[in-house]
């Protein structure tokens, strides 16, 4: 017998020596002289798989059961044959990842699903806890064998051990947030303590058989010999085999052994070492488990068979041996409850409290220090447990416990290997396979255990719940097997039915998909991803991107702004790039980087969660499929689609374009329907909304900069509007006119330079002019959309006539509402006795308007040609009260404002100018300059029609070349100069079709030369009336100086003569 | 001329077979560097440590009496160990 006082003491010795250790481990890891980052080390702390359970327990059951405890440790030897191609694999993923436990790897495989992950944790949590107990019951059982029984009140050794394995496992197992920075003290003790609990085992074993017995041979002779113990060297083969698939299973998945295999592997040829360095610790540490188990039982040893690898020793005078053996037990039992503390709370951490934290905590709070404080509390949690459930439940009920947790492991191993080789399993398929295998391991497993420790009736076990036999927990639908086999195959084939079945019935949603690929495909090499407009991030990738400043501090929320700034400067570096010169691959680059950290601290669920809520809207390119688009819209263009806006959208978004819908509809109908998952909704709503951005459709200058920083942040996007007509509507009353004006301009000079493309999905009846069905290009949107036209209308008048006094402004305004009035100036202008149409809000200021400014419908349209015949009235308006006045100044600033020509104000549907120059360069100037600007523009020319492209921009469809030539490509229009009913035929078909066109004929001089001047003059005449007749625009270019004076006298008589400024002025 | 197909067991890579050119040869580091070859071992392995081949072992029949289990089982187990030390052996450089 040993001095209590004195085990006790050299207990808590040991564990500060492991202390020690660990700090001479963690001070040399930051001397750059890491110890732990070797192979040996690293297989030494597989060992943490050989627990108390493994040290006194395999002792009690070779001595019950025989040699029935050797399956526990050949199946983890079988397994690692296929370290190289599982484990590996599984160390690739998770590094790739950051997957930091096992219930973030099968979560993640099964799109970062927070159910998956919360329920592995609550089951890992279930299942720990009397296994914790467990290691704690035999350090004290160890202890009051070798010390003799002590009373104690409430397990007060007991609890020194949890404190003092709490304190470790806080200090050595929770320094930072970042679970991927090894734990080196951590596995340095790990390392250390197997080897104490081998040289323990082996030192007891080699004294029992050849100090005590004449060798191993005496000991099995002996064994056989007595028919009291010859059953022990049978085999019961059917418990055998579930048992090593059991042991096989748990090796992969249980949680302490993920953490030791995948997480801190440091380098994935470790894992070849390990692969024989393993099953040869196991053999070692199994080698004298009979020889001691039978040797004890021979030897007649007093106490429990668990016992006898310190009775034994005890018994015969081997005191220090006995210390020696104890110390072992203490160290096999305090590795396991180091690593699984510190395990499980991070599971606790990642997969149930941080998705609470990131949806309900608010800004503000000091994240970084929360995080790591729960974890701490997780930790001395899952020790509290284990503590107060050892004080509550006896050792005998705790020998099944390692089974239990070994079948509660293997319910993981269908969704997690099926989730590595198998692409289609999928989040159904996981949930249902988990929760059914759960559900028969609960009842035939766990269930059996509590009857035992008295918890739950007897009666149950041997009659079934409501005496119906077919369901009694261990002989389930009448199958009659060893409870651990019988538990094992149901629960196993309910678990693998439901997931490859429900799998099959459901189709992965795209991330799932991806995530699938990632895990399944994980060796493939990806290829080398280069940046292009149209597909710019390669097939099947999603993508967010937001700026450094912005993803940083996103970060540092949650692992703190110093750690944030480290590793985004270290991201940085090895992208070779700066926080100012980034570009857009290489932000993208850096945002999965830092999602990885994320991830890496708190869990794929929360990560997942964060990123979905705190980035703000932001490009995102849809899973790309790999057909062709079938719309082609360019970048730089507005579009005007009524029917078919959103199947366009879709079309290009799933073509590697980045997209951005704006909506007054339910985003998650729009979703629903749509079936776009990532791209990025902004709901037009005075309502405040939940992880989509809302955005009242009053606040114009928001919802601009909003589609500016996303258009900002893209090379290659598409932005749909489905809303720019309830847009206008709404704001009628309620925001001044030229906001409105101001930010339907800015949209579409946005688009233009900022090369997206703009969709705008509105009812024809709201446009100006007639629509195809499918796509309309569109230009110049303050001509085209609603009342818009009227408003700009209203803004220029307004502006002109602030320079008036107020009589003068009187008196311009009542000319002005008699000439509209006698007129019917405008479609849908109302006089000023009309309300009809108006609304009554209008009608209201209108009302208090009357008398200071124009008075005009909302409801009232402007073509083109209306809004200058307007303006030029209101300027004879204005000239009869103040005969200095010059429109052109007067309104010029907001020409220029709205991107309109100056010359357009000159120019009034229906009428025929003349522009005298020798070469035509302000003709074509002013023609291009129009068409620009969206009016309906025909060019005949004597330049060919690539020339007038490639100086002027002018589509060739917008050109008619006047050319004898033959051999001609076929997109080129041309007609023969002497072939005028052609050319006549040409220009009416085009007047028939294009509202207030404007017709350039620029050649004048080769047509004469060509035919005669009386022909062209005839020509010309024609083509005057013709234009008249169909309120269009002709502009003539003249050289005069290939005239002479009569002929142009005769030809300016026809028309009006346009003078054009120089380009300078 | 012949061909014939050697299984060099050195791991040292082709050996010329007097009379015969060896056009392939396949060594035991060539093997163990494809997947397939461990998950035959996995299953050959299972095999030996299960019924039935594992019943011939036990019953006290063997050699060694009622020890041939247990050695029969070290031996098994020190073969898993073997194999997978020559793979890190050879493929660790």
């Amino acid at each position: 017998m040993i001095n209590p006082v004195l085990a006790l003491a050299t207990m808590v010795l040991y564990l500060l020596l492991l202390f020690g250790v660990a700090r001479y481990a963690e001070r040399k890891r930051d001397q750059g002289k890491s110890i732990v980052s070797n192979p040996y080390v690293y297989a030494l702390s597989f060992s943490v798989y050989a627990t108390a359970w493994a040290f006194y327990g395999s002792v009690g059951r070779g001595a019950t059961a025989g040699l029935s405890f050797l399956p526990i440790y050949l199946g983890p030897s079988l397994v690692m044959l296929l370290g190289w191609i599982i484990i590996r694999k599984m160390i690739i993923i998770s590094k790739e990842h950051r997957l930091t436990t096992i219930s973030d790897f099968i979560s993640f495989r099964y799109g970062r699903s927070y159910f998956i992950g919360a329920l592995v944790t609550i089951a890992s949590l279930i299942v720990i806890t009397p296994y914790v107990a467990l290691q704690l019951i035999a350090i004290s059982e160890s202890l009051t064998i070798i010390s003799g029984a002590y009373h104690e009140i409430l397990g007060v050794r007991r609890l020194i051990v949890t404190v003092l394995l709490g304190v470790f496992a806080i200090i050595f197992g929770t320094r930072h947030l970042d679970p991927l920075e090894r734990h080196e003290g951590l596995i340095a003790a790990v390392a250390f303590e197997s080897v104490v609990k081998l040289v323990a085992f082996l030192a007891v074993g080699l004294y029992i058989t050849y100090g005590i017995f004449g060798g191993y041979g005496e000991i099995v002779r002996e064994i056989a010999a007595t028919p009291d113990y010859t059953h022990l060297l049978e085999i019961d083969y059917v418990s055998w085999f579930s048992l090593i698939l059991m042991s096989s299973f748990a090796i992969l998945f249980l949680p302490r052994h993920f953490h030791v295999m995948v997480v801190e592997n440091s380098e994935e040829n470790h894992l070849k070492k390990a692969m024989w360095l393993f099953p040869l610790y196991l053999l070692l540490i199994n080698l004298f488990v009979p020889a001691v188990a039978w040797g004890g039982l021979l030897l007649g040893a007093s106490g429990r068979a668990d016992m006898f690898m310190v009775s034994i020793p005890i018994s015969q005078g081997q005191d220090l041996l006995a210390l020696l053996v104890f110390i072992g037990g203490t160290s096999a039992a305090t590795a396991m409850v180091i690593v699984s503390a510190v395990t499980v709370g991070t599971m606790m951490l990642n997969d149930l409290e941080m998705p609470y934290i990131v949806r309900k905590i608010g800004k503000g709070r000091d994240l970084p220090s929360l995080i790591l404080t729960l974890k701490r509390l997780n930790i001395l949690l899952v020790l509290a447990l284990g503590y107060f459930y050892s004080l509550l439940v006896g050792f005998p009920a705790l020998v099944d416990i390692g089974l239990l947790s070994f079948l509660a492991a293997c319910q993981l191993a269908p969704v997690a290997l099926g989730g590595l080789y198998w692409k289609k399993g999928c989040w159904h398929g996981a949930v249902a396979g988990l929760v059914a295998g759960f559900i028969i391991w609960g009842y035939t497993a766990l269930v059996p255990t509590l009857v035992d420790v008295g918890w739950i009736s007897k009666g149950l076990i041997s009659s079934g719940p409501f005496g119906i036999a077919l369901l009694r927990p261990t002989a389930l639908f009448g199958i009659e097997l060893d409870m651990w086999t019988h538990a094992f195959f149901l629960s196993m084939l309910a678990n693998f039915t439901f997931y490859v079945l429900f799998s099959l019935i459901h189709v992965p949603c795209e991330e799932e998909k991806a995530f699938a690929d990632s895990f399944v495909d994980v060796y493939e090499e990806c290829p080398r991803i280069e940046l292009s407009p149209i597909l710019p991030f390669g097939e099947n990738v999603m993508i967010r991107v937001g700026t450094v400043a912005e993803l940083e501090g996103t970060v540092a929320r949650y692992i703190g702004d110093e750690r944030a700034k480290n590793v985004v400067d270290m991201n940085l570096a090895d992208l070779k790039t700066t926080r100012e010169g980034i570009d857009a691959r290489q932000l993208l680059e850096l945002r999965d980087r830092l999602e990885k950290t994320l991830t890496g601290s708190i869990g794929p669920s929360a990560t997942r969660m964060i990123v979905e809520d705190e980035v703000a809207v932001k490009p995102v390119a849809e899973v790309i499929k790999e057909t062709k688009a079938i719309y082609t819209i360019d970048p730089g263009k507005t579009y005007v689609i009524p029917e078919k806006a959103y199947e366009v959208f879709t079309d290009q978004i799933t073509h590697g374009v980045e997209g951005l819908c704006i909506t007054t509809s339910d985003p998650d109908e729009v979703r629903l329907k749509w079936h776009f998952t990532e791209t990025p909704i902004v709901r037009l709503s005075h309502e405040k909304g939940h992880s989509e951005m809302y955005i009242a459709p009053s606040n114009l200058p928001h919802l601009f900069i909003t589609i500016k920083s996303f258009v900002e942040s893209s090379k290659n996007s598409i932005i749909l509007l489905d809303s720019l007509e309830e847009l206008i509507e709404e704001n009628a009353s309620l925001v001044p006119d030229s906001e409105v004006l101001d930010f339907v301009h800015a949209l579409e000079d946005l688009s233009e330079k900022g090369r997206t493309r703009l969709v705008l999905r509105t009812r024809p009846e709201f446009v100006n002019k007639k629509l195809t069905s499918d796509i309309n290009e569109a230009k110049q949107l303050i001509f085209l959309l609603g009342p818009l036209s009227a408003y700009l209308f209203k803004v220029f008048a307004d502006s002109i006539l602030k320079g008036l006094d107020e009589t003068a402004k009187m008196t311009v305004l009542r000319d002005l509402e008699e000439m509209m009035g006698a007129e019917k100036l405008f479609s849908g202008m109302v006089g000023p006795d009309e309300d009809a149409g108006c609304d009554p809000e209008m009608g209201e200021i209108d009302e208090e308007s009357r008398g200071r400014a124009i008075n005009i419908d909302s409801s009232a349209r402007l073509s083109r040609g209306e809004f200058f015949a307007a303006l030029r009235r209101l300027s004879k308006a204005i000239e009869e009260v103040d005969p200095s006045f010059d429109l052109l100044s007067a309104a010029k600033p907001l020409m220029a404002k709205y991107g309109l020509n100056p010359i357009e104000l000159h120019l009034t549907s229906g009428t025929t100018y003349v522009i005298e120059e020798d070469k035509p360069l302000k003709s074509l100037r002013v023609f291009s300059d129009l068409v620009d600007q969206g009016v309906e523009g025909l060019c005949i020319s004597r330049y060919h029609p690539e020339k007038l492209m490639e100086k002027y921009g002018l589509s060739p469809k917008r050109v008619i070349w006047l050319t004898q030539s033959a051999g001609i490509e076929p997109e080129y229009r041309h007609v023969d100069p002497t072939n005028f009913p052609r050319l006549s035929g040409m220009i009416s078909a085009f007047l028939s079709k294009a509202d207030e066109p404007v017709i350039l004929l620029e050649g004048l001089g080769y047509l004469i030369t060509q035919s005669n001047y009386e022909s062209v003059l005839r020509f010309v005449q024609s083509q005057r009336d013709e234009v008249a007749r169909k309120n269009g625009i002709l502009i003539i270019h003249i050289d005069p100086l290939a005239l002479d004076t009569k002929e142009q006298h005769r030809l300016e008589s026809e028309m009006e003569i346009l003078n054009v400024e120089d380009e300078k002025s | 001329m012949a061909e014939k197909h050697a299984v060099d067991i050195s791991g040292k890579g082709d050996r010329i077979i007097s009379g015969h050119v060896v056009n392939m040869t396949i060594s035991l580091k060539d093997l163990m560097e494809q997947d397939e070859f461990w998950i035959l071992l996995f299953i050959l392995g299972s095999v030996l440590l299960n019924w039935p081949v594992l019943s011939l072992a036990t019953g006290g029949g063997g050699p060694l009496g009622h020890f041939t289990i247990i050695v029969y089982l070290v031996a098994v187990w020190l073969m898993i160990i073997l194999f997978a030390y020559l793979f890190d052996r050879w493929t660790s450089n």
